[in-house]
Order: C-alpha cells, then structure tokens, then sequence
C-alpha cells in the first residue's frame, strides 16, 4: 500500500470520468504533438532541401511554382529555359557550379529528374550532407538511371534492373500521360541512400537520357551524327545527344553578391543609365534574361514558411484551447467527486493521513491523468503524423519522419503535466480543508 | 500512575441559531490506567463522539490538556497529532469507515502507510486471520458482512499496535450474535493497550469492570 497504490485505486474507482478526462487530454496532446511534428518536420525538409543553390534560373512564372517544381518536385514547370543557358552558366566564371534541370517523364508517380551527374557529386540534399550510394554508382551515360531511396524500397528495383519512363508526370490530383517510352530501355546503376528529403522519392538519370527517349526531338541528332531508328539496339554518348530546352538551371555562385548581382539583372529592367545598360549588357548571362527570372530559393522558403507558420499559429490556438478545455475537464471531474469522498478523505485523517497527503493524493491523481492523457496524446500525435505523411509526400514533397521525439516534445508533455498539477491543486485544496470529524460522523 | 490523562477538558461549537458557542464537553478529569478497558456509556447527543475525536487528536477541545504516556496532545500541532494517531491510536467506528474501493486487506493496510513505519503486509494478512476473515482478504466491503466488516475495521484498529483503541459504539450497527462476537475480538486484540469504548448498550457496558457515566463525567 502505497500512497500511489491509493491515487490509482481513486483513479480506478471512477474508470468512467477518469477514461474520458484522460481521453480529452489525449485530444489534445495529440493535436500539439501533431502540429509540433508537422510543423518542425516540414520547416525542417524545407530547409534541409534548400542547400545548396543560391539561384534557379527558369521560365517567367511564379517563383514560387519554380522552387516547388525544381527543389521539392511537386508542382509544374514554369517553362523552358534554354539549354545554352545552362551552358553559359558553366563558363560563366562567378558560378561555382550549376547542373541542368529537366522533368518531363515519371515512373509510377515518381518524377525523372534529368541533370548532370555532377549533381549527385556536389549538390548537397540536406545541410552539411552530400548524396551517397547505398548500391552501385552514379549515372555517366545515357539510359543510365539513379533511384532515390524511396523509389527503390517503393519499386523494389536493384542496380542492374531496367525500366521504362513514362512520358509525362503523374501530378497529385493525377492526370498522368500514360505513354510508356517502350523503345528505351533504362538501366538501374545506382541507388542512393536515404536523405529525408524530397530527393528520396526521385529518378535521377541525365538530361540527355530524358530528352532521348523523346525520339522525335532527336531528328537532328540522329540524321546529322548516325543513321539508324530508334528501335535498334545501340548506344549513344551523351554529346550525341541534343538537348535543346531545359525546365530549369541551378546554379551556386562562387560569392552571395554574384548572386545577387545576376538576379538583378535578369529580374529588373534594364536602367535608363547607358552606363550601366552597357555594363549589364556585357554580363555572360545577359543574353538569356528575356524570359527567364531568377529566383532564389531561400526567399521563397522563407516566404512560405511564414505562411505556413500562420496557420501552424491558428492551430497552436486551437490545440491550446482543447488543451485548456481538458484540464478545465480535469478540474470539473475531480472537483465534482470531491463531495463524495470527503467520507474517504475524513477516514484517511482519521487513520492518521496529514492535510499534506491528502493534497498530494488529489494532486498525484490530475497529474497522473494528464501524464496518461498526454502519453496517449503523443501516440495519437504520432499517428495522425504517420497517416498525413504519404499524402505530405506526394502531394507537398514534405518529407515527415512522424515517430520523432524532440526537446518540444518533451517540453509539451511536462507542460501538460504541470498544469494538470495546477489544475488539481483546486480540488485538492477543498480536499485538504475537508473537516474530518463532520465527515466521521455526526458531531454528538 | 496514570497513562491517559484528560484534565479540564472544554470542547464548544459554535450554535448559528442563538449566535453563541454551545458547550459541548466540560470534562474536569477523566484518567484512565495503563492496560486499561473502559467503557464510558452516554445516550445519543451526549458529546461521546466529541470526546473520542479529542483523546485521538481529530479535534482540539478550547482548553483543558490530553496526556497520553507523557505527551500532551493538545499541544502538539495539527501534523504532528496526525503522526501521533496514526502510532498511538487505533479507532472503531460504528459505521466502521472502511474505504470502499479497497479490499478487507488494503483498508487494513491504509492504517499502516500513514503510521510511518511502512506498510507490512503479513501483518495484515495475519489479523485478518485472527478475526476469522482468512477467506475474505480481498473482498471488499460491500461483499462483506457488517459483522465482517466491523471485524476488519478492528483488525485496522491495532494494525499500528497502538496503546490506546478508541471505540465509539462499536456494536451500534450489529446484530446481537456479530455484537458480542465483535466485541470479544475487541476486549481480546486490546489486551494490554487502553481500550475507551462509549455505547449505550447495556449488554456491551456490562462486560467492562469500569464503566463512566458520560453525564457524570461531563458537567455540560
């Protein structure tokens, strides 16, 4: 017999109350854990996916639309680019780096990402990460495929495999084109490891590849370099291959202010100034502004973080009103009860429990509720987070580990106790005032 | 020498319908021996209850001391009389205040957790078993009869060994076979320790050798 062995006696003895207490409190624990878990998982992939480019150079369009498409692979392209952009940008000696972009063929509801294979060596997915291969190796040649890690568990596929593309993206409300590009068979050579980001859930093969199993587009290539039907068995090298358009071009400068420097001048009209007209005019990349915007990922997440970030606030409100109705729920609960076992606390006095322990019962009994209420919560939490998950993932590109347990976590649940406790101290202080010899028996 | 001492003792509740105090309990002296059984008989009203609440420490009479083995308990403080019931004195009720939620054996373990000195369960086990409930252990109170129920609320009663048993008409709500039984559990488990017993039962009064009439002793 324990004074705990006491709280769960009471607890017991009142299953009905003592279930559905802990039951609003598991309301809205798990909306907290929940939204907590979205929240910070999604700010999370986004921003782990974000490293890496300072610009995207695409078609004019929503810039928001072009992150989304090129970082997240959700959404559609703006438009084409052309390819020579990407080209100048190679040579373009203020850019460290930069790799074509080009989606325009899925498998399953996965997206081809055509690149260079440069991509997988510098590009990093996720703050302080580079891609690494669980199997095989990079892409380097055409009809050459790498899968993200979740392509390959999803697929079942392993390096060696071949598949087809299909022409098209299946988008999220679907709509897929259902052309099988049956004519070009695409080996599997490399499958990489997990990163937690949108690029598990990707193709990756070279722009040349996705923009040969689009035969037509190849005429040139095909009359002008060799003489065969693309329903031969052959090779090619990707610089046989044209590739004339490209959805988008990622580009790292070498320093922040080049970057700014090439997104003013292909955003902004050309100053009056004939001056500076001329010296912008000499920029390498000046050719390719017509059409083209330069949009800089780290703005756009910031700008859809705060959005996200308004609504994570309406449903913080909400989650701390359900909250806050709980443990009004706990108060009432206990508090109502306290008429009927003043009999109990008087008997309890009368074997020799002080005040003190009284409080400490009552006390012991709402944090308990609130500690089980807001375990619950954290399971209820963790399993809505893992229901939305895969519709987050194909429709959002936000990757979401729901089982994660963070200092927030952490923070919430004591929280939760602690005002459980508060909550409590109400009814336990009407028990701990409790006159025990009325309660005995009447006073002769 | 006496072990429990009750000198001057006044106990007034306040009465709202005159808006004055009315005197409840005006005890000159009441003492009683060590190892002694005394049985105070007093009708319904009489102030009995008031009285066994005081000598246990539930209540603190106006003025007026309680010396029990030296300690007065009117003096001590309201956590420290708590600590002090719990190891020194054990209470049988009539409507025997067991906890309904716990077992035969639980209720007799409650007793013990509030003493202090832990809570031992072959002990309890072992007075249920000397009351005859060694097949009753673990029901509760409301599957058991009164006459088991009081039987248990005895066994509670000396779970702390303690040197005074206070027992306030302890046979009020039994039949005349489960009285008498109840009683000798009582008369026997209360060897060598105070026993204070108040009833109005003639039967019960005229099995102690003491026997204090309430009204004599309290000039109220």
């Amino acid at each position: 017999m324990t004074t705990l062995r006491i709280v769960t006696k009471n607890l017991r003895k009142r299953l009905l109350a003592t279930v559905l207490t802990t039951l609003s409190i598991a309301l809205g624990a798990g909306l907290i854990i929940a939204i907590l878990t979205i929240q910070s998982e999604t700010e999370k992939s986004f921003n782990q996916t974000s490293v890496g480019y300072d610009l995207i150079l695409a078609a004019k369009g929503s810039q928001l639309q072009t992150t989304l498409n090129t970082l997240y692979h959700i959404e559609t392209s703006t438009g084409i680019v052309p390819y020579a952009l990407y080209e100048a940008t190679q040579k373009d000696p203020r850019v460290d780096y930069s790799f074509p972009f080009y989606v325009g063929d899925s498998y399953m509801q996965y997206r081809v990402i055509g690149t260079s294979k440069e991509y997988l060596e510098k590009a990093s997915p996720r703050r302080g990460m580079s891609y690494a291969f669980s199997e095989g190796r990079n892409f380097s040649t055409i009809n050459e495929a790498v899968l993200g890690s979740m392509v390959a568990e999803q697929t079942g596929f392993k390096v060696g495999d071949t598949f087809f593309f299909t022409h098209g993206v299946t988008m999220a409300d679907g709509g897929a084109e259902e052309f099988v590009h049956e004519d070009h068979p695409v080996t599997i050579v490399g499958i990489l490891e997990p990163t937690g980001t949108a690029n598990d859930r990707v193709i990756f093969a070279a722009v040349q590849t996705t923009h040969l199993v689009h035969a037509p587009y190849q005429e040139q290539a095909a009359t002008d370099d060799h003489d065969h039907t693309h329903d031969e068995d052959h090779d090619h090298s990707l610089d046989e291959v044209v590739v004339k358009n490209l959805d988008a071009v990622l580009v790292k400068f070498k320093s922040p202010a080049s970057a700014l420097q090439v997104a003013g001048m292909i955003n902004y009209p050309v100053p009056a100034n004939p001056v500076i007209a001329n010296n912008l005019r000499r920029d390498p990349l000046f050719a390719y502004r017509e059409g083209v915007m330069a949009v800089s990922p780290a703005v756009q997440i910031a700008q859809l973080m705060s959005i996200v970030g308004n609504i994570d606030w309406v449903l913080r409100v909400i989650a701390i009103l359900v909250v806050i109705v709980a443990l009004f729920g706990i108060l009432v609960a206990i508090y109502n009860t306290m008429e009927e076992r003043k009999r109990d606390i008087a008997i309890m006095r009368s074997l020799g429990a002080s005040r003190g322990r009284i409080l400490r019962i009552i006390i012991l009994e709402a944090a308990i509720i609130c500690f089980q209420g807001s375990l619950f919560g954290l399971i209820l939490g963790w399993s809505a987070t893992a229901a939305v998950a895969p519709y987050l993932i194909s429709t959002a590109g936000i990757f979401i580990e729901p089982f994660t347990f963070s200092l927030n976590h952490a923070l919430v649940l004591l929280i939760l106790v602690a005002l459980g406790i508060i909550a409590g101290t109400i009814p336990a202080l009407k028990a701990y005032r409790t006159d025990v010899a009325a309660h005995l028996s009447p006073t002769n | 020498m006496s072990f429990l001492r009750l000198s001057n003792i006044i106990k007034a509740y306040p009465d709202p319908e005159k808006g004055v105090s009315k005197k409840v309990l005006d005890i000159p002296l009441l003492e009683v021996a060590e190892g002694e059984h005394i049985a105070i008989a007093g009708s319904s009203g009489g102030g009995k209850t008031t009285l066994l609440h005081c000598i246990a420490g539930i209540i603190r009479p106006d003025s007026g001391s309680i010396v029990l083995n030296g300690t007065d308990i009117t003096q001590l403080s309201e956590r420290k009389r708590d600590r002090f019931r719990a190891n020194h004195i054990g209470y049988v009720f009539q409507t025997f205040n067991l906890i309904q939620g716990f077992t035969a054996i639980e209720n007799v373990m409650l007793g013990m957790l509030f003493s202090g000195k832990g809570v031992d369960r072959s002990k309890a086990e072992a007075l249920l078993v000397q009351m005859g409930l060694k097949d009753r252990l673990n029901y509760k109170p409301s599957q058991l009869s009164v006459g088991q129920q009081q039987r248990v609320s005895i066994a509670r009663a000396v779970a702390n060994d303690p040197d005074v048993i206070l027992a306030d008409e302890p046979t009020g709500n039994l039949d005349p076979a489960s009285s008498e039984e109840a009683l000798a559990l009582l008369k026997d488990v209360a060897k060598g320790k105070i026993l204070l017993l108040v009833s109005h039962e003639k039967d019960v009064l005229s099995q102690f050798e003491r026997v204090v009439s309430l009204s004599e002793l309290n000039r109220v």
